[in-house]
């Protein structure tokens, strides 16, 4: 019976020490999220034509697209909402949960899905801290912090494409 | 459900040619019938010299078997007679196997006496060379699951008990043999399933359905792992699994099985969905009997599972039975029919880690899956004489599947398809040389017929033939060599001829020490699903391709089994190394070259190698334990990246503690980290990161009360997932947490 005890025994121990739970749900504390805010600048009323608009969505993206919005969001490169901002409004906001932090966000950016195409996107908005659309910005998110942007859409002056 | 706007237009004529041609061939085999006569004897145990009652005696290479009755008798009747010598395989469940060549006129009367050994070794084998042989025969490694671990565990499907088997992963619906498949919502499944040697695939999708299976009637459950199209033609890439059912006793036997359980509350607040336990039930009754020349085994079920997640609840019923009639001295009929039915919740994936017990909010949980399954099958046998029988087989197997959604709604899905299978089989001993060369051959076709929403009005049919012959010296070595033809003759696909060899070697070094190799190709053909899904999904639209080639794959393997007695303690170590190269596998792609759908493609070429050890012993004639570990290399070799929801090593440890009444039992269950996934998947699932190495232990306590009371009823308490683990068994689903369940067994 000894023999058995002492061979039971530091198999269960193994079995007991592997056993540290498993998944569990992210501490608030660790999380770390990006909240951005988007401002129409001109309101409702400068909005293109309603058959037009098909989505508006908020891409971070860690890498630039060098082609093509899509194959970069399909790459893993990106954060996106995948269902479509509020249309026709003032103002919105999106908010990310980001994954595995630090994580480097290089371009920011508010899309607009023009037609029923997929394809179809285009770049309305872009996160910049000086203000100059021209001159998009990145951003380092650190562990447990939480940061809040705001990017300006004008459908009359838009940005440049990042290809 | 069957949709009277899709009624099956059922190509009758290459089915009606099939059967011709298999009925001709058979008939054109059966040509004599000779003189014949019984061979009979006795069973005990070796200690207590009682009975041993259901017992099984086969004769090796041949259709000839017998059980034995409550007096310990057993008789195998209608041998030829010139049947002389052959070798007897005496096996039962909890006895070692004990296999011997007798002289079938001398040892009329011969008596057997089994040992204990609670650790089956040993385990006779169908599948590997569709003929009886020990495991210790076989060229390949193959795994056993006997009927009393299937019981033991409280195993409702199938694969709660296939997550045990060394080599093997479950990804949700996706089998894996030794990494051959990841996950694709079990659409192409890589393993064939079999029950009795029938092919049990689904024609439109090309998957198992695992809760259609008579899991109440399963004598054992066989693993042949590695390429095995040389036998069993398309989806034998990873290999196969054959599901043998039992045989009936002169004895009636009414037997039952009663559980019902309840899933504990989860650790963390945020995962509670409800104040009330979730209950796991079900109920299996089944009836057998031999009389005189018929044999039948007939059994229901009803299962009823609440789940462990918030709208993942189910309920199902499945019917079975199997009729053998002996028509003649040596012709007998068997016809298995088997039925199934569920509804459950259409639970995908979480909303979140944060609430990975919830669906995704936007979830509509009006929504449920109704499914059926119907499969019918007929075995004739003609046994001429001890060199040569013939089989005919032949059946339907019928799927259908729905959701509830209004036929005009676009999530709706709907689809039935049915599997037409003939087989025509052939063994015959020649001479060569003054020694016996055992052939197999035969004649296959399956028509599959699929009327659908989702891939609309479809056929698919497969035409093969296939040789294998086996050269045996006796103690030296056998060495077996085959091959298959398959031809896919669907109208409008173009496919090329698949050729599947195989060759395999076993050499019996010393006693109870066998090295083995062997080298087999597989092929899979693409399913209906694949080639023809025309569905939006996610806003992605999934386009048809006709151009997919088959899958292929090619299985190099070496190894050795060898049992042995140390201090009077039974050792069986089984070692095998694996080398599988895969080509032209098939998986759902994004298609980015300007349109951004998704389409079934030939994308991925892998190699997977890899290693497998196991040990099963009875250590100080009181503990049992099993345990193996299999360590694998799965790349992609396109990207030299790990390959898609593979492990990369797992470890399985079982443990039995008989004490008087009492048996305690402990499995043990690890996978490493599933490295990568689809990043793909991102766009649907939410926190696909959230995978972890795999840590699960169950554990349970059977009170056996014949011991005590001599009432042939047992009683266990089973606890799956003991210490409440919490992981994936598949992106954004957490697998089951800790079930309790009690369960009553018994038989008059």
């Amino acid at each position: 019976m000894k023999i058995i005890i002492s061979t039971i025994i530091p198999i269960i121990i193994l079995l007991f020490s592997s056993c540290d739970g498993g998944l569990s749900p992210r501490p608030e504390s660790d999380k770390t999220f990006l909240n951005g805010k988007i401002k129409f600048v001109k309101g409702i009323e400068n909005w293109p034509p309603e058959d037009s608009v098909i989505a508006i969505r908020a891409a971070a993206f860690k890498q630039m697209p060098d082609s093509n919005i899509i194959n970069s969001i399909l790459q893993g490169d990106a954060y996106f909402t995948g269902e479509s901002l509020p249309l026709f409004v003032d103002s919105s906001g999106f908010r990310f949960e980001i994954i595995n932090p630090p994580v480097e966000l290089v371009y920011i950016t508010i899309v607009w899905q023009y037609t029923d195409d997929i394809l179809s996107q285009r770049v309305v908005g872009v996160y910049s801290k000086s203000g100059n659309k021209n001159e998009h910005s990145s951003l380092i998110l650190e562990k447990g912090q939480s940061y809040d942007i705001v990017i300006e859409v004008d459908f009359d002056d838009l940005p440049p494409m990042p290809f | 459900m069957i949709h009277s706007e899709n009624k099956m237009k059922i190509n009758t004529k290459y089915l009606n040619i099939s059967i011709v041609v298999c009925v001709v061939l058979f008939l054109g085999l059966c040509s004599i019938n000779l003189q014949a006569g019984d061979f009979s004897g006795k069973v005990f145990e070796t200690n207590t010299e009682t009975a041993l009652t259901g017992a099984s005696i086969r004769i090796e290479n041949t259709q000839y078997g017998a059980k034995v009755n409550s007096k310990g008798e057993f008789i195998i009747k209608n041998l030829p007679g010139n049947f002389n010598k052959a070798n007897l395989i005496v096996s039962m469940i909890g006895y070692e196997t004990i296999k011997k060549n007798v002289d079938l006129s001398a040892d009329n009367g011969i008596i057997f006496y089994l040992n204990l050994q609670p650790l089956q070794t040993g385990e006779v084998v169908v599948s590997a060379n569709k003929k009886v042989q020990t495991v210790q025969d076989v060229p390949i490694s193959v795994s056993v699951i006997d009927k009393r671990v299937l019981l033991d565990r409280n195993i409702k499907r199938l694969d709660e008990a296939l997550v045990y088997v060394p080599g093997i992963e479950v990804n949700q619906d996706d089998v894996s043999i030794r990494g051959s498949a990841g996950f694709s919502f079990g659409v192409g499944s890589r393993v064939t399933l079999l029950i009795d040697g029938f092919p049990m695939m689904a024609g439109d999708n090309g998957d198992i359905k695992f809760d259609a299976l008579p899991i109440y009637n399963i004598d054992r459950v066989e693993v042949v792992k590695g390429a095995g199209s040389a036998l069993w033609g398309t989806g034998a890439i990873g290999g196969i699994i054959n599901l043998t059912i039992e045989e009936p006793d002169e004895d009636a036997e009414i037997k039952y099985r009663v559980f019902s359980g309840f899933y504990t509350q989860p650790r963390y607040e945020q995962w509670k969905f409800t104040e009330s336990l979730n209950l796991s039930s079900g109920l299996n009754l089944s009836y057998s009997q031999k009389i005189g020349e018929l044999s039948l085994v007939t059994s229901g079920s009803l299962y009823d599972d609440k789940g462990y997640r918030d709208y993942d609840d189910s309920r199902r019923w499945n019917i079975f039975s199997k009729l053998a009639y002996d028509l003649f001295d040596n012709t007998r009929l068997k016809v298995y029919f088997n039925g199934a039915a569920e509804n459950r919740a259409d639970w995908v994936y979480w909303n979140s880690l944060d609430s990975a017990t919830r669906p995704p909010t936007s979830t509509d949980r009006d929504i449920r899956i109704n499914s059926e399954k119907y499969s019918g099958f007929g075995e004739l046998s003609q046994i001429f004489d001890e060199k040569n029988f013939a089989l005919l087989k032949f059946g339907i197997n019928y799927t259908s599947y729905n959701n509830s959604y209004q036929a005009n709604n676009p999530e709706y899905r709907q689809s039935e398809a049915a599997s037409f299978y003939a087989d025509v089989q052939g063994v015959s001993n020649i001479g060569f040389y003054g020694r016996n060369i055992n052939l197999t051959y035969g004649l296959t076709h399956i028509y599959t017929d699929v009327s659908s929403k989702t891939y609309g009005d479809r056929h698919q049919q497969i035409a093969s033939g296939y040789l294998q012959a086996e050269y045996n010296l006796p103690d030296l070595l056998t060495l077996t060599l085959g091959g298959r033809i398959d031809k896919e003759l669907t109208e409008g696909i173009e496919s090329d001829l698949e050729f599947s060899p195989k060759i395999g070697l076993n050499l019996p070094i010393v006693k109870d020490l066998t090295l083995r190799t062997s080298l087999g190709r597989g092929f899979r053909v693409a399913s209906v699903a694949e080639r023809y899904s025309a569905i939006f999904l996610q806003g992605f639209e999934v386009l048809p391709n006709l151009e997919l080639k088959p899958e292929t794959s090619l299985s190099v393997e070496g190894g050795l089994n060898w049992q042995k007695s140390i201090w009077e303690m039974p050792f069986e170590f089984d070692f095998a190394v694996f080398h599988n190269e895969l080509e032209n596998l098939i998986e759902p792609t994004f298609v980015t070259d300007g349109s951004a759908n998704i389409q079934f493609r030939n994308v991925v070429k892998a190699r997977i190698q890899g290693l497998e050890a196991g040990i099963k012993t009875f250590l100080f004639g009181s503990l049992g334990l099993e345990t193996s570990l299999t360590l694998m290399n799965p790349r992609d070799v396109g990207t030299d990246k790990i390959l898609n929801y593979r492990s990369e090593i797992l470890w399985y440890t079982r443990l039995l503690l008989p004490f008087n009444y009492f048996e305690f039992q402990l499995d043990y269950r690890y996978k490493s980290r599933v490295e990568n996934i689809d990043a793909q998947l991102a766009l649907i699932v939410s926190d696909t990161d959230a995978r972890t190495d795999v840590n699960v232990v169950d554990a349970r306590i059977i009170f056996d009360i014949y011991k005590l009371y001599e009432l042939p009823l047992r009683l266990s308490l089973n606890v799956s997932n003991l210490f409440d683990y919490y992981y994936t068994e598949m992106v954004g689903n957490l697998a089951r947490t800790r079930l309790i369940s009690l369960q009553i067994e018994g038989h008059f």
